[in-house]
């Protein structure tokens, strides 16, 4: 029954497997260099602002035009424009590979910032304390303000990692590999409609696990 | 010299808009070991940025500002932080850790200072019994009343065991009952402990019930300042009447205004008695003495330590020479008087 609905989805399984694989390999690798370079970021971002910990202008003004000229390139444009970086990086600038390089170049501007809106969250007056103690800079940030942003961090994680599921999908219909590569191949350009059909069901189920996953990490953390 | 020395002290902020405020305004302080100095003023006075340069979060333009003969204002960084390890602070808004528990709030300076694990424990554990927390050591602070918040804010400033305690309106958050407490908290760590403790407010109920001496801030600069009993009794700026009048019930402008029209002979005083004569029967013997009818409009007794402070709100009737005499008479018994009749002007135009 199921068979004859989706027949397509049968006899393409493997390559699907296959493709789901590629995404979550894709995922995980930009996400872990994405999230790291991300929170270094965007910590600097917060402590170098005025009135920050660091208050550096220079720097902080610098890293503001930077990551304004990239979120303002659309990722499609920007994949393009990296393909000879990313080759001189990586050796090649498709297949999972060169999708990777654009994935982490596309979503590190995203994550900075949502970084620091969740620093930014954590009540001054708490860093203003701190400081009333005689506690030093460097270990305000670690063991104040990152544990303080705990909850808003796990938020921030999570919308991206999500963000990058979109951007790997495009990512992979440049470059080839992934879960959007399959669609468009597949569903798209030869009209096998149940294939886009089961493509789209799984990515909301895997989007919603994420997304509710987190919230309960976060929720668990924050008191 | 005094413990804290604080010499034409002055504070400018630059704000956005480029536009320049001069916060403080040349500040005069002197504080014993062992006060418990109020800093009474209304919002945005300059009592926040006063109390911020003594430890450092905030650095005057000019001034002089000494701890225990040590000039804080030339400070370093590293010096800085020494010297903020030696005064506790603490806030209106508690400014605890959410992430962390009431423990682990407290142990946060001790861990800094690298203490070991069975150090910090004791510490805490010893700091737990002085606020009367020990039960909630593993509460976080969003299951806390205010008062608890308070408290554990008070054992973590603490917990570096400091001579000097500054307190930013600690009380303003909270309700009347809940700040008698934290205060007589503030005044036992003052007595057990012998931390000197200043302390920002802008209610004087709090400087009536925990200082020793006051300072009253307005736009930027002290504009009286003694100690509470001296203040209380014999207050000199209209500022300073104004706080007291949450002291001392008054009448209000309107219904001394009434009053002016009805009798414009009567005159409106308010007296203050001090010591004994707060008690004594002064106004029976002067209404007697000196044919004149004292009215009473409002009167209660308050006490500032163990002072008893009387003030009575009155009207005075009679011919002008013998509320003369009489008011000649009150000042022999040291009575404060304060005409409360507005310039007739004034009144005309109201009317
Ligand atoms: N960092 C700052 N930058 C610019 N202006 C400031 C800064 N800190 C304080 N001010 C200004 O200085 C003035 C006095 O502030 P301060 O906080 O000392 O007042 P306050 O007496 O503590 O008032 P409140 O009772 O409201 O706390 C205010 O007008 C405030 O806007
Ligand atoms: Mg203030």
């Amino acid at each position: 029954m199921i068979q004859q609905l989706l027949p397509n989805v049968f006899e393409y399984a493997e390559d699907m497997y296959k493709a789901f694989g590629e995404t979550l390999i894709m995922v995980l690798i930009s996400g872990s260099i994405g999230l790291l370079s991300g929170l270094l970021l965007g910590i600097i971002l917060v402590i170098t602002a005025d009135g920050g910990l660091y208050e550096n202008k220079p720097l902080h003004k610098i890293l503001e035009t930077v990551i304004n000229i990239f979120r303002s390139i659309p990722f499609v444009i920007l994949v393009a424009l990296l393909v000879s970086f990313t080759r001189a990086l990586v050796g090649t600038s498709i297949g999972i590979k060169g999708a990777i390089v654009p994935m982490v170049v596309g979503i590190v501007p995203f994550i900075s910032r949502l970084i620091e809106q969740a620093l930014l969250e954590v009540d001054n007056g708490v860093i203003e304390a701190a400081k009333a103690m005689g506690i030093s800079k460097s270990y305000i940030v670690f063991h104040i303000l990152i544990p303080e942003a705990r909850p808003g961090l796990i938020r921030s994680f999570v919308t991206a990692t999500i963000s990058l599921i979109g951007l790997s999908a495009m990512a992979g219909t440049v470059g080839g590999g992934g879960i959007g590569s399959f669609a468009v191949r597949y569903g798209y350009s030869r009209y096998m409609n149940d294939i886009t059909f089961v493509t789209v069901v799984i990515l909301i189920l895997g989007v919603n696990i994420i997304q509710s996953l987190g919230n309960r990490v976060a929720i668990k953390i924050s008191h | 010299m005094s413990y804290i020395e604080i010499r034409g002290v002055t504070k400018t902020f630059i704000n956005a808009n480029k536009e320049e405020t001069q916060v403080l305004k040349g500040i005069d302080l002197d504080i014993k070991k062992g006060d418990i100095y109020g800093i009474i003023g209304f919002s945005g006075a300059g009592k926040s940025t006063l109390i911020r340069c003594i430890n450092g979060l905030d650095k005057p333009d000019s001034g002089s500002i000494k701890i225990n003969g040590k000039e804080v204002t030339s400070l370093d960084e590293k010096g800085l932080m020494l010297l903020r390890e030696k005064i506790g602070m603490i806030f209106q808004h508690f400014n605890l850790l959410r992430s962390k528990n009431v423990y682990d709030n407290i142990a946060l300076p001790l861990r800094y200072k690298k203490r070991s694990p069975d150090a910090i424990r004791d510490k805490v554990d010893e700091l737990l019994r002085i606020v009367g927390l020990t039960e909630k050591k593993k509460s976080f602070p969003s299951q806390l009343s205010g008062g608890q918040k308070q408290r554990v804010a008070i054992a973590r400033s603490l917990a570096a065991e400091p001579a000097i305690l500054l307190s930013d309106e600690a009380t303003s958050a909270l309700d009347p009952q809940t700040t008698d407490s934290i205060l007589d908290l503030l005044a036992v760590l003052n007595q057990k402990l012998g931390i000197t403790i200043i302390l920002i407010t802008h209610q004087m109920n709090v400087i009536q019930r925990i200082c020793n001496k006051v300072a009253i801030i307005d736009d930027g600069r002290i504009v009286e300042k003694g100690s509470t009993f001296e203040v209380f009794s014999h207050p000199k700026q209209r500022i300073t009447k104004k706080f007291l009048e949450s002291i001392f019930r008054a009448p209000s402008e309107k219904e001394i205004c009434e009053l002016q029209k009805e009798n414009p002979e009567d005159e409106i005083l308010h007296l203050i008695f001090t010591g004994n004569k707060a008690k004594q029967s002064v106004i029976s013997d002067v209404t007697r003495s000196h044919h004149v009818d004292i009215n009473i409009l409002y009167g209660s007794i308050e006490y500032v330590g163990d002072q008893p402070i009387g003030s009575l709100f009155v009207t005075v009737h009679g011919n002008p020479f013998d509320i003369l005499s009489a008011k000649k008479s009150l000042q022999n018994y040291s009575v404060e008087i304060e005409d409360l009749r507005g310039d007739p002007d004034d009144t005309a135009a109201i009317a």
